[in-house]
This record gives structure tokens, C-alpha cells and sequence, in this order.
């Protein structure tokens, strides 16, 4: 736990003084990242802006990143269940983290949480304190990101349900931030007070999901609110230098999908589930995704180097 | 003769992988020439088949749609089952288009090719809506090259855990939202802007697109792959996997294997094989009584089935005509089939030998990853009628398409109104009204395209709810659904008019939107449907409202028992559906209400039983010596709260014994005893002993004061137990080992396995044997207990049956028994070469009618666990069209080594309870409160979650894995032979229609018996006493034929001077009515219903029954008769007479 609180003070410290010094990198020289979460994370794995950013504005590190998001998941883990209990998720989310070696991960809940109503909060709260307890096992240098707004505006159709639940969802992104505080965690905040931010194009597609200028949004403040160079994002915009970059974002889509495989394989219920007495033989192949993730690791990072060099 | 299982034992050693081996060597695979397969079709009369496209333009095609411009949109996946690893994900999209309209497609484009099992296809919206495993998308193409260039997950988090289950079955619902289904193994989970919608196996979703609101229609069935909606609107499904054929789906309906259902609805035609697809057929093409068949695919038994469907209640039955099209070809897998815009009928043949998806392995390589056809069946000669290019039409053409006779321009057309948005309104109000003699039919559609631009057009929902069709009605309750919110007052009244419709269906749907609505005002205006027939189905939806509106009425209850004034049957009604913690004492209000009738004080007392404390209990004991005539039902109201609840009155003084005196009634003497030892009153043990052993009582008396014995567990009552227990012949004997064994097993246990070395009736043992094997530490005991036995071969095989059947393999109970019983070990592998030979000698030698007594020999009791076409036991898969979806190797596989292969549904449940006993079976239905299962032995146990320690799925089949020992090589031959070809076109099937195929029969044992029972009919009759214990009806089914062979049936002499043989069958009418029976002959039969002879009968005999169950019973002078068997159909009959009866 020791660790834990001084990585986060030194967080905090970079973040204070944002504004008088160009930040340092909070980044660790060899980082393993995961990203753990719903829907927000799961979509990420298609656009890769999150990664992109994180490769380009701290190109003195080492980055590798693993996503574990699952739709509709929670602090529960119950996305990711399959025919067990909701513990057997939260094992789960768990278990996957633990073999992703991570030295860093992002906790990026509370959406799916938050239509259990106000009055779940609490349990909410206990739950996600649980949760880093364990995480904490796993490496204590956690960073909490709070939920996007809901985008009424962008969606009129669904217009007053997006509407009456941002009152609900503010209220948990408060109890993140409290709980960001407490346990002198980083935070995120991509709340934005609620409402979207002024982009060119809408941040959402039905309200809730967001569009690849929201992604990349997001990107950018992730990387600005954990010190990186936002300059150096820029090529994230339509520009003919956002060319360049494609290799890149090729590279770690196809990386995701790999990862995606590797970590929810289609026919779970023969190859480890209940029936695996039949299949079971053909779990072999889950783990032939291990070299080839491997090797498109090495390829990402290959290629980003190629990138960047091709930036500068 | 080299003996099978000699050969067996020379090959003791095999290696694990073999039989994979040995299944990727076999060459039974069948010619894919289109030409070869075309070859084997069987077309129903008066239509004919042609090729529309095949391999290589389109393979493996999953989910066939037409779009508006009468293109074929195909989802096809030749990765199914499993991607390789660092293999793209490369599955398409194709579009088939027929340019010069000759029926044979000359063109494929490839909309989409990086998908991953697509396993639905629907376009519309301007794009096209595919299922891509995790994720629902929708691709457009915005340049018109019909290749997909803007792509959109509208939804993911759909689960993946089995390919044949992730979300499938696209359609378009009237009001243009989009349904499409799920199946049992997958767990999905979405965000969407209007919340997380989580569902946990099968079921149906529905999703409107404009407002991506995403919704849970249905839950449950294992793998529904079709859809249809009707012309009024209602929801019909077909189930992959289960054997209901076709379902009514109602709105929130919970079917077969749904997560956590306490209840379930059938099918409509309970015993069908499995169906995937469904089409409805309707326009001016069909001729005759093809006009409203619905069809779908039986892709097993390589045809596809047609039924009728008629409304009875407020649902509807099915019955089966002839098939569409049928084929020998093992490879023709029909899988979805849609009616085009020429008007024939177009079916997606998968094309695959094996279909089996957990079952062989995923990279066998008989698999076939690049074949598929579209076959088109059309009217013989008649000429291709083109509907028009939709996308076209002006607003008023598509308008006038409403009218058409054709279902399929109705529905296009119907879509792309609503598609074109909120301009349609105006036009659709204009023409609607300037139609002269609209139809009622026509302006639901117009209804349900406001209901798909949500726009709640009032004014006519009012008017159809007032419709004179019935089926307009309900309709327009269920468009009401989407428009509750906005018009309260409107729509309470339509509940209100609902609920007194004399039609059943539209009081069903009244039920349905007062669910929806949710409030207690529409709960009470719901009460009205109780003043007229409460059919299953209503039952059923209000039973689930009751629970949904528990927040609502259940305070209302608390605060007025009588809060629905005149209702109390409908208070009774919610109270069973939702009993909740607290409500004792308003139960105890209710109890003192002299106007309950005597039905509904029996109703209450079933509450009490589960929700009574100590204080009701104490009330009611009281009540029972105060109303003699209410003594008995409260008594097993008492000892069941006891027992299951353990709610007890401790302190009970001598008021029991007054009903324990010699002059009160055996039954009323055995309740009392009963309830003594559930609430453990120790002072009574010596009447108990008195009881338990004096001979001249009747045995249910005996054995109640055993049970309770075992349950006051004193020295005195042990010792009296042991005595019982060991005084052989008496009729009490096994219920008191049985009794000792909850207290004294270690004892009980080692005087069991005495018993069964001094017997030879393994039936009479293997109850107790099971008993014992219930206890967490019951293989043990037996163990030790069969150290130094001998047993007889039968019996040492019925104890090696149980024991090698156990979720909890203990290798030593199955040695113990093979020594005691000096039976051999022997191995149940075969080599590569052995199963080569093997399979070559079934082909060459087997006879599938030799094979078929053998699979009805008692001692394999095969007919114990599998039905064929629903006649026999439901323990395990249904076997009717096994040998037309499983190659003969996984039969010989499934044979030898049952635990490989379990089929999806059938496997084992292991519970274990907090008594410490074990209890094994295959799952019935499972919710948070209980766990229902099928044991071995059929019987259906339904365990209390609260009761269960540990709850696993056990890696073993429920089939003994040495059932094949005691074949002989041919014998294991023949066999094959009769299951391969069961189902199989040109093979061996039960005939289509109503067959009695569940009958009981007398069997008797021995010469002894046969005289005594031939003795009791020759003086009573067989026909006067049904429920005669001395005579032993037992089941029987009927032949693969559907007949009853009389050769198998005891004869019983000087009956009148005649020698006769007797069967008798139940049926359930669920109705009054006529039912026509059509007999083979009744050359010297006899027939009874209900123990009265009817006088004269005929070979089409037509019986009026009145509402419930009925038996019937038949006797034959075969030594007369020319016909040796007996098959008797059930004429499907729809009239307004005809009941509609059910067979067991």
C-alpha cells in the first residue's frame, strides 16, 4: 500500500504543478497498461485513440497496452460472469488484470453502476474500494477515470432518458472523485461538468457511445491531465500529417483484436466452460494467440518508432 | 463366434485421441454435386424445386432477407465454429440479385467480408443490420457499389460463449423494430442511452431504431432460430434445439431452459424435432390448404415440416400437414427459408454433414467450410409474379401496397413508409380516410406505422379497440404498450375494455398491457378477467403481473385485505404469485372472512403452508379440531410448513391423541402421525411402535408411523425400526430399512446389502439401493458393507448401473460391485481400425428392426431415459431424428463413453443439500428460489435453493457407461444400425400427426401373477377399477411405426369366454368437445372410455369428452383378429366442436 499512496502523491504533484512547469512523465520507463471497464473501454479497442495518445505524447517510454473492457460491466465485474455468480466475474476481471503484468491500470467505471439509482451509490463506493484493494495486489499504481458526460443534444430520440439520468450519474461521478481523494488515487476527470465539450463534430452517437472525435477527446485528456504533450497530438486532428499515423493505429487495432481473442474467445462454454470435455482439446488455441500478440507488440512498437521519427 | 466383448478386451490399452482420430478418417462424406443433392428432394405435390445459387458464388449461408428491391441479402461464415488463430476475420455479407428474373441469381456481390460469424443479415434503414458475434451493426453503403463503406456498432456486449447462440434471427417487427433472438449459453450484457439491458440466456430482443431502445420480448427456449410475426401482429418462434415445435410467444413469456424461470410455457406441438427457421405462406400463389401453413426447417431430418395453425383459447394449437420438401441427403440442412418477391419460397440449405457443434470436435475435418445453396420452391407451372422495387414508390404506392394480397409487400412496404419519417403522417391520415370500405386489417397496419414513427394516433388505437376481429383487438392492446405514458386515462379504459372481452386472446393482451402500464389501478381493473375462463396462457400473464406490480398491491393488501372488494379469488391469485415476508397476519384476517369460498379457503391454506409462522400454525391447529371437516387439509398444511420450513408447534400437550384412537379413519389416523413426527412430539412413541407393527392396519397407516419413528429418532423408535427391518417378507420392510437409513445408516446400509445378496429382484432393491446412494457418504458405506458378499449377476448389475452413473465417480463401489457380482472389467474403446470395421459391418449387416427390440429390452432400459418422437422417458435427448443429424461414429461414441458427449440441456445437475443428501439429474428449470430436476428414475424433484450446500454441474452422463457390456458384437450392431436410421428420410420415422404412442399395458412377472391378475379382471373387469394397486399397469410405448404390437401384451383367459389382451392410454381434453379417433382396425376390439364399454365402434370414431383427463382402454381377441397391432391417430381437428386433447 506504501507504494500505492506515494505513486499517487507523485501523480498529484505533476498535476499541481501542471500549469508553472512542463510536466514530467508520470510514466514509468517499461509500462504495461490496462484499461479495465464497460462499454467505454470495449469501444476503445476499435479506434485506439486512447493508446495513440499515450504512444505519441510520452515517446520516451515504453507502452504496452492490454484492454479488459466488457460491455455493461461494473465494480461487480458482472459482465463478465459467464454462467457463474456475479463473483465469478469479479474473479475474472481479476484473474485477467493479473496475467495482463500490468504496471499501471485504469479503472474506468461508474456508468453502468450509476442506473442502479441514487440510492445504490454506497454500495457502489464499498464496492470500488474493494475493488482497488485488489488491484492494488496486482500493482498498486491505479488511476481513476470518471465517466464521460451523457450528450442529450446529440441524441433527441433518447433525448429525456439521457436527460433525467445525468443528475443520477453526476452524483457518482462525485463519489469517484471522493474516492480519488481518499485513497490519494489520480483521477481523470473527463466529467467535464457534466455537459460535452465544444468539438467540431458530435461527441456522441446516441448520447451515451462515443464517436471517434469523442475518443479522441478523451484521448487528449487523458494524456493532459496525466502530463503528457498535448502538442504532440495534434496530428489526432484531419491534417495530412494524420497519415502518417495510421500505421500506428493499424498496428494497435489489430493488436486489440488479437487481445480480444486471447481474452474472450467465441465458445467459452467447450473450450473451458462446463462442456470442455468436448472442445476442451482446442483450448490450445486460445494461448496460440500469446505469440502472436507477441509479435505484434513488437511490430507496434517497431512501427511507432517509425512514426515518431517520422514526426519529428 | 468371436463375442464383441472379447475382441474389446484384446484392446485394453487405447490412447484418449483415437476416437478423434477415427472420426477424422471416415469417408462417409456425400456427393456435393448441387445436381446429386437436387436428386434427393421429395416436393410436395403441386410444387417444384430449382437451384438459385450454390458454391462457389455463396457458401455456408447462415440467415437469408429480401430487401425492398428484391435483392437476397445472405450472412454466410465458412470460420464457423471457431476462427483459427491468426486467421482475419474474413466472413461476409453477400447480396444475390436475379437481374433477369428467370429464378437462378446471376449475380453475388460481397457487401461486407471482415465480419466474424455473421449469424444475421436484415437490411433496411438505408443500411443493412448484421450480427457480428459480440456486436450489432449497421453498415451502410453511401456510394452505391453494394460494398459496405460506413460502419456503426449499435450495440455490443451480446455474449460469444457458443457460436451457435450468439444473437441471430433478424426480422422486422410490424411497427418496423427490429427483433432478433438469442440462445441459451450466451450472457449479454448492453449499454444503451436508455440504461444496461442484461439477458442471461435464451430469448428474444426487440429494438427500435430510431430511438435505440433496446428490449427484452421473450425469455428462454435453448436455441430459437425463428421468427415470424403474424398478420395480427403476434410472435411465433421455432427452437434449434428444443422439441416444442412451434411457440406462441407472448409478450414477457418464459420458455423451456429461460435463466432463473420458475415457470415455463410449452410449445404447441410438445415431441417435434428440433425446427430452425419459419415462414408464413400467404398470398394468391398458395393454393388450397398450403394458404397460412407456416413451415420450417427440420434441418436433422433434412425436410421441412409445414403446420396449421388454428386459434384455441387465448392461444393456439398446431398440427402438422405433409412436408414441404424432404431429402436423403445427409448434407441438405435447410436452415432458413423466407418467401422472395417472385413468390416462391427460398431456403438457405446450409450444407454441412455434420451439424454438431460441441459435440465433434471443431476442426474435424468432415466439417464443410465452402458449400451453401439457395434452393427456390415454386407452384408448378405457375409464372413468376415480381413485386415492384419499393424503394421507388411514391408515398401513395406504397400506401396502396397495403393492400396487397402478397404478406411480403404488405410488410416491405409497410417498412419503408415508416423509413421515410414523419412525412408519411399526413399522406397516411389523408388516405386512410379516403379509403371507402377500409378494413380493420388495413387500418392496423396504418396503427402500426404511426406506432413506428411514435406517434400515438389516439383516435384510431380507440377505434380498433373496438374492432369487430378479435385479433385487431388484441393488436391494438399491444401497440398500446409504446403508448401508455402519454394517455393514462386512454389506456386504463382500454385495459378496462380488454379485461371484459368476450375473446380470450384480447383479455390476454389486456393482462399483458396492464403489466406494462404498472400501476394498481390497472391491476384492479384486471380483476375482471377472473369473471370468465382463466386459461393457462392468462394464467400465466397474470401471474407474472402479480409479481411485477407486488410494490404496487401489496401495501393496498396490508392496509385492506379486501382492498379489491368482491375479488378475493383474485387477492387469493396474487397472493400465490407473490407471497411475501409479513403478510401472515393479513393472511390471518383473511382466513376469519366467512365469505370465502371452501376452494379458495384450500388456496390459503397452501399460503400458509409456505409463509406461516408459529402464531398462524398455532391458529390454525386450533381451527382443524374446531371444523372437523377442515382437519385433514390442515394437517398437511402443518406438516409441510414443518417439513419445509421447519415451523413447528413444540408445545402440543395430548390434543393429537384423540385422533390416534382405532375409531378414527386410517387416512385422518396416518395425517396425525405424520404431523406428530414432523413436529418431533416424543411422548407419542409408544402409539407410533403400536402402530408401526401391528400387522392388521392398513400399510399407508404402518408407514407413516415408520416415517415418524425415523423422525423422533429415540432408542425405542430406533430399536422398533431395526426390528421392522429385519423381519423378511413383511410388507413394511423396506420402508422401515428405509427409515433406519436416516438414522442408523452405517446399519441400515450393511442390512440393505444383505438384503440384496439373499434376493434376486434387483427391481424390488434398487430404490433402497438409490436411497442409499443419496447420502453424501453412501458409496462408502456400501463399500464396506459389500466386503465378503456375494450377489447375484442381476443384482451386482443394477448396483453397477447406479454406481457407475454417479456425478461422484468412486471407481472403489464399482469394483466393490463387480466383485461381489464376479463381473468382469471390461474396456468400451475402440481403435481407429476396430470403428472402421465396425461401422462397415452396420451398413453391411445390421438390421435397424432386429436393432429396435433390442433398444426396447427392459435390461438396457434405454426407453426408461429417451423418447423416440416423445414416446418414452424424458431424462435424456430425444432420439427421434438422431440418425439423420449425428454420424454413425458419434453414435457408437455416445454408446461406449456417454460422458464425452452430452447433449446441450442434458447435462448432469449435482446437488448436494444441507441434509447432507445428494441428488442428481438432468435440469428441468432452475430460478434463484429453486432448482427443479429429472432424476434417473424420471421423477421431477424440486429443490429449494435456501436447501442446497453445493451446486455443480457433474462432468458425467446420467447414462451408464456400461450399458453396451452386455450386447453381444451383432447385438451392438444391430442397434447402430436401428438408431442411424432413425428420422432419416427413407429410414425409420414416426409417422407425422397425433399417434397414441403412450400406453400402459399389463405387466405381470410370473406365471403366479398372471393368474392372480388374469383372476381380478376375470371377476372386476379391467375397464371397472382404473386405479386397481393389484393390477400392474405399466408404460408402454409404442413402435418407431406408432403402433402397439399385440404380440408383446399379456393374455388373459375365460374373460367372457374370451381370450383378451388389454392397453389402455390417457388423454387430457383440454376442452369439452369431439375427439376422432382413426383406428388401423377394429376387427375384435373392444373399447372403453373412462370404464364405460362403447357400444359400437368404428375404424374413424368420433367420442365427445368432457374437459380433463380421460382413459381410455382397449381390449383385443388377437387369436381373431387379423391385424397384430394396435395404432390409434388422433384426427386433428380445428371445428368449433373438436376438443383439444393432449397425450401424455
Amino acid at each position: 500500500m506504501r507504494k500505492f499512496v506515494l505513486f499517487a502523491l507523485m501523480l498529484l504533484m505533476i498535476r499541481t504543478t501542471q500549469a508553472a512547469d512542463p510536466p514530467t512523465s508520470p510514466f514509468a520507463q517499461n509500462e504495461r497498461v490496462v484499461l479495465a471497464g464497460g462499454v467505454f473501454c470495449e469501444r476503445e479497442t476499435e479506434h485506439g485513440s486512447i493508446e495513440l495518445a499515450h504512444q505519441l505524447a510520452f515517446p520516451e517510454r515504453q507502452m504496452v497496452f492490454r484492454n479488459l473492457g466488457w460491455s455493461g460491466d461494473n465494480v461487480y465485474g458482472e459482465s463478465r460472469a459467464y454462467f457463474g455468480p456475479v463473483e465469478q466475474g469479479y474473479h475474472h476481471l481479476l484473474e485477467y488484470t493479473g496475467q495482463s503484468k500490468p504496471t499501471l491500470i485504469y479503472c474506468c467505471y461508474g456508468l453502468a453502476e450509476s442506473y442502479a439509482g441514487m440510492e445504490k451509490r454506497k454500495a457502489f463506493r464499498t464496492q470500488y474500494e474493494k475493488l482497488l484493494t485488489d488491484l492494488s495486489k496486482i500493482t498498486p499504481r491505479i488511476v481513476l477515470v470518471t465517466p464521460t458526460p451523457l450528450v442529450p443534444k446529440d441524441f433527441p430520440a433518447a433525448g429525456e432518458a439521457l436527460e433525467s439520468h445525468r443528475k443520477v450519474l453526476g452524483q457518482y461521478v462525485q463519489t469517484i472523485r471522493e474516492l480519488a481523494q481518499a485513497h490519494q488515487l489520480p483521477l481523470v476527470d473527463l466529467y467535464h461538468q457534466g455537459e460535452a465539450p465544444e468539438l467540431s463534430s458530435p461527441m456522441t452517437i446516441d448520447g451515451i457511445h462515443l464517436t471517434a472525435a469523442g475518443y479522441k477527446w478523451v484521448a487528449k485528456q487523458m494524456v493532459s491531465q496525466l502530463g503528457g504533450k498535448t502538442e504532440s497530438l495534434q496530428v489526432l486532428e484531419k491534417s495530412d500529417r494524420s497519415k502518417v499515423v495510421q500505421p500506428l493505429v493499424d498496428a494497435i487495432r489489430l493488436k486489440n483484436e488479437l487481445y480480444f481473442h486471447r481474452f474472450r474467445p467465441q465458445n467459452e462454454t467447450y473450450l473451458r466452460g462446463f462442456r470442455k470435455h468436448e472442445q476442451g482439446q482446442n483450448a490450445v488455441e486460445i494461448l496460440e494467440y500469446e505469440p502472436l500478440l507477441k509479435r505484434q507488440d513488437d511490430y507496434l512498437q517497431q512501427t511507432r518508432t517509425a512514426v515518431l521519427a517520422e514526426l519529428n | 463366434m468371436l463375442s464383441f466383448r472379447f475382441s474389446l478386451l484384446c484392446l485394453a490399452l487405447v490412447s484418449c485421441s483415437s476416437m478423434a482420430m477415427a472420426q477424422r478418417g471416415l469417408t462417409d462424406i456425400p456427393d456435393s454435386d448441387p445436381a446429386a443433392e437436387q436428386a434427393t428432394f421429395t416436393v410436395a405435390d403441386g410444387f417444384e424445386v430449382n437451384l438459385f445459387a450454390s458454391d462457389p458464388m455463396i457458401a455456408k449461408p447462415i440467415q437469408i432477407n429480401w430487401d425492398a428491391q428484391g435483392r437476397l441479402w445472405v450472412a454466410s461464415s465458412h470460420n464457423y465454429p471457431h476462427l483459427k488463430p491468426g486467421l482475419p476475420m474474413d466472413d461476409q455479407v453477400l447480396v444475390l440479385e436475379d437481374k433477369n428474373r428467370d429464378g437462378v441469381a446471376d449475380q453475388a456481390t460481397v457487401f461486407a467480408d471482415d465480419l466474424l460469424i455473421p449469424t444475421g443479415v436484415l437490411p433496411g434503414r438505408g443500411g443493412v443490420y448484421v450480427a457480428n458475434s459480440t456486436e450489432l451493426l449497421y453498415l451502410k453503403d453511401t456510394d452505391n457499389d453494394l460494398k459496405y463503406d460506413e460502419k456503426q456498432i449499435v450495440f455490443s456486449g451480446f455474449g460469444t460463449e457458443d457460436t451457435h447462440h450468439i444473437i441471430h434471427t433478424f426480422h422486422w417487427a410490424p411497427d418496423a423494430s427490429l427483433t432478433f433472438n438469442q440462445s441459451i449459453y450466451t450472457h449479454s450484457h448492453v449499454e444503451t442511452p436508455w440504461g444496461i439491458r442484461r439477458l442471461l440466456a435464451g430469448g428474444i430482443w426487440r429494438m427500435q431504431p430510431e430511438l435505440r431502445k433496446l428490449e427484452v420480448v421473450a425469455r428462454g427456449m435453448i436455441n430459437p432460430w425463428g421468427t415470424k410475426f403474424d398478420d395480427y401482429g403476434q410472435i411465433f418462434a421455432t427452437d434449434g434445439a428444443g422439441s416444442q415445435g412451434i411457440h406462441y410467444v407472448i409478450p414477457e413469456g418464459v420458455y423451456a431452459t429461460a435463466y432463473n424461470a420458475k415457470r415455463v410455457l410449452p410449445g404447441l406441438n410438445p415431441g417435434q424435432p428440433k425446427h430452425c427457421g419459419l415462414e408464413i405462406l400467404e398470398g394468391p400463389q398458395f393454393e388450397g390448404d398450403w394458404q397460412g401453413r407456416y413451415v420450417t426447417c427440420d434441418f436433422r431430418g433434412n425436410r421441412i415440416n409445414s403446420f396449421q395453425l388454428s386459434r384455441f383459447q387465448s392461444g393456439y394449437v398446431a398440427q402438422q400437414k405433409e412436408n414441404l420438401i424432404a431429402s436423403t441427403h445427409v448434407a441438405f440442412r435447410p436452415i432458413d427459408i423466407a418467401v422472395g418477391p417472385d413468390g416462391a419460397i427460398y431456403i438457405a440449405d446450409w450444407y454441412n454433414p455434420i451439424i454438431q457443434h460441441g459435440e465433434v470436435d471443431f476442426r474435424d475435418e468432415r466439417r464443410d467450410h465452402t458449400h451453401g445453396r439457395i434452393w427456390r420452391i415454386s407452384r408448378k407451372g405457375q409464372k413468376a409474379e415480381w413485386s415492384e422495387d419499393f424503394t421507388k414508390l411514391s408515398t401513395t404506392q406504397l400506401l396502396e401496397q397495403l393492400k396487397s394480397d402478397r404478406r411480403e409487400n404488405r410488410q416491405q412496404s409497410r417498412r419503408i413508409l415508416i423509413e421515410r419519417g414523419n412525412s408519411t403522417l399526413e399522406p397516411l391520415t389523408e388516405w386512410l380516410n379516403a379509403q371507402k370500405s377500409a378494413s380493420e386489417e388495413l387500418k392496423l397496419q396504418a396503427l402500426w406505422i404511426h406506432q413506428g414513427l411514435h406517434h400515438p394516433e389516439m383516435a384510431l388505437l380507440k377505434e380498433l379497440l373496438y374492432a369487430n376481429e378479435a385479433r385487431v383487438r388484441a393488436a391494438s392492446l399491444r401497440v398500446a404498450h409504446d403508448w401508455g405514458a402519454e394517455n393514462p386515462k386512454e389506456i386504463l379504459a382500454a385495459i378496462d375494455s380488454g379485461a371484459k372481452d368476450p375473446d380470450p386472446q384480447v383479455r390476454l393482451e389486456a393482462v399483458h398491457l396492464a403489466r406494462v402500464t404498472g400501476t394498481l389501478e390497472a391491476l384492479k381493473v384486471i380483476a375482471q378477467v377472473e369473471n370468465q375462463s382463466v386459461d393457462p396462457l392468462i394464467d400465466f400473464a397474470l401471474w407474472t403481473t402479480a409479481q411485477q406490480l407486488a410494490d404496487q398491491w401489496q401495501p393496498a393488501f396490508e392496509e385492506n385485505p379486501e382492498f379489491l372488494g368482491k375479488s378475493l379469488s383474485f387477492t387469493i391469485r396474487l397472493l400465490e404469485s407473490a407471497p411475501y415476508n409479513g403478510v401472515q397476519k393479513t393472511l390471518q384476517r383473511l382466513w376469519t372472512l366467512d365469505r370465502l369460498a371452501k376452494d379458495q379457503r384450500l388456496r390459503l391454506l397452501q399460503l400458509f403452508a409456505g409463509v406461516g409462522g408459529t402464531e398462524e400454525i398455532a391458529m390454525l391447529f386450533e381451527q382443524a379440531f374446531e371444523h372437523p371437516e377442515w382437519t385433514e387439509p390442515i394437517f398437511a398444511t402443518l406438516i409441510e410448513a414443518a417439513q419445509k420450513r421447519k415451523v413447528v408447534l413444540t408445545d402440543e400437550k395430548q390434543a393429537l391423541q384423540e385422533l390416534l384412537r382405532p375409531s378414527v379413519s386410517p387416512a385422518l389416523q396416518a395425517k396425525a402421525v405424520e404431523l406428530v413426527g414432523a413436529w418431533k412430539l416424543k411422548a407419542y412413541v409408544p402409539v407410533l411402535i403400536q402402530k408401526s407393527e401391528a400387522a392388521e392396519l392398513p400399510a399407508g397407516l404402518r408407514r407413516a408411523a415408520i416415517g415418524s419413528l425415523a423422525r423422533l429418532n429415540t432408542s425405542d423408535a430406533i430399536e422398533k425400526l431395526k426390528q421392522l427391518s429385519g423381519q423378511q417378507g413383511s410388507s413394511v420392510q423396506q420402508d422401515a430399512l428405509k427409515a433406519l437409513l436416516s438414522v442408523k445408516p452405517g446399519l441400515a446400509t450393511q442390512m440393505i446389502v444383505q438384503q440384496m445378496a439373499n434376493s434376486d429382484d434387483p427391481g424390488q432393491m434398487s430404490e433402497l439401493l438409490r436411497s442409499v446412494l443419496s447420502l453424501r457418504n453412501g458409496p462408502p458405506m456400501l463399500v464396506k458393507a459389500l466386503e465378503g458378499k456375494t450377489l447375484s449377476t442381476s443384482m451386482a448389475t443394477m448396483g453397477l448401473r447406479q454406481a457407475s452413473t454417479l456425478s461422484k465417480p468412486s471407481p472403489q463401489l464399482v469394483a466393490a460391485f463387480r466383485k461381489a457380482g464376479k463381473l468382469s472389467a471390461k474396456p468400451t474403446e475402440m481403435t481407429a481400425e476396430q470403428l472402421q470395421e465396425f461401422l462397415a459391418d452396420v451398413q453391411k449387416l445390421g438390421n435397424r428392426y432386429r436393432g429396435e427390440l433390442i433398444y426396447r429390452r427392459k435390461s438396457l432400459a434405454c426407453q426408461q431415459c429417451h423418447a423416440i418422437s416423445g414416446a418414452g422417458g424424458k431424462v435424456g435427448p430425444d432420439l427421434g431424428s438422431i440418425g439423420a443429424s449425428a454420424p454413425v461414429d458419434y453414435l457408437v461414441d455416445s454408446l461406449l463413453k456417454p460422458s464425452v458427449k452430452i447433449k446441450e440441456g442434458y447435462h448432469t445437475l449435482n446437488v448436494v443439500t444441507i441434509d447432507g443428501l445428494v441428488k442428481t439429474g438432468t435440469p428441468v428449470r432452475e430460478s434463484q428460489e429453486e432448482v427443479v430436476i429429472r432424476l434417473a428414475n424420471g421423477t421431477v424433484e424440486t429443490i429449494l435453493t435456501e436447501d442446497i450446500e453445493l451446486k455443480q454441474i457433474a462432468p458425467v452422463s446420467l447414462m451408464p457407461a456400461d450399458l453396451m457390456n452386455s450386447l453381444q458384437r451383432d447385438e451392438m450392431i444391430d442397434l447402430v444400425a436401428f438408431l442411424s436410421q432413425l428420422g432419416k428420410d427413407g429410414g425409420l420415422k414416426s409417422p407425422t400427426g397425433t399417434f397414441v404412442r403412450t400406453w400402459e399395458v399389463l405387466d405381470v412377472k410370473d406365471q403366479a401373477q398372471k393368474l392372480a391378475v388374469n383372476d381380478t379382471i376375470r371377476h372386476g373387469g379391467a375397464e371397472k377399477a382404473p386405479d386397481d394397486p393389484t393390477l400392474p399397469w405399466t408404460t408402454y410405448y409404442s413402435y418407431v411405426g406408432s403402433n402397439l404390437r399385440l404380440e408383446d401384451l399379456a393374455w388373459m383367459g375365460n374373460i367372457g369366454g374370451r381370450t383378451l389382451q388389454y392397453a389402455r392410454f390417457r388423454m387430457n381434453a383440454r376442452n369439452a368437445g369431439e375427439v376422432t379417433l382413426q383406428f388401423n382396425s377394429v376387427d375384435q376390439l373392444q373399447l372403453w372410455v373412462d370404464g364405460k364399454l362403447v357400444k359400437s365402434i368404428s375404424e374413424v370414431l368420433t367420442l365427445p369428452l368432457t374437459e380433463g383427463e380421460h382413459v381410455l382402454m382397449i381390449a383385443s381377441e388377437t387369436a381373431k383378429r387379423t391385424a397384430k397391432s394396435v395404432q390409434i391417430q388422433i384426427q386433428d381437428r380445428t371445428d368449433s366442436k373438436a376438443a383439444q386433447v393432449e397425450l401424455p
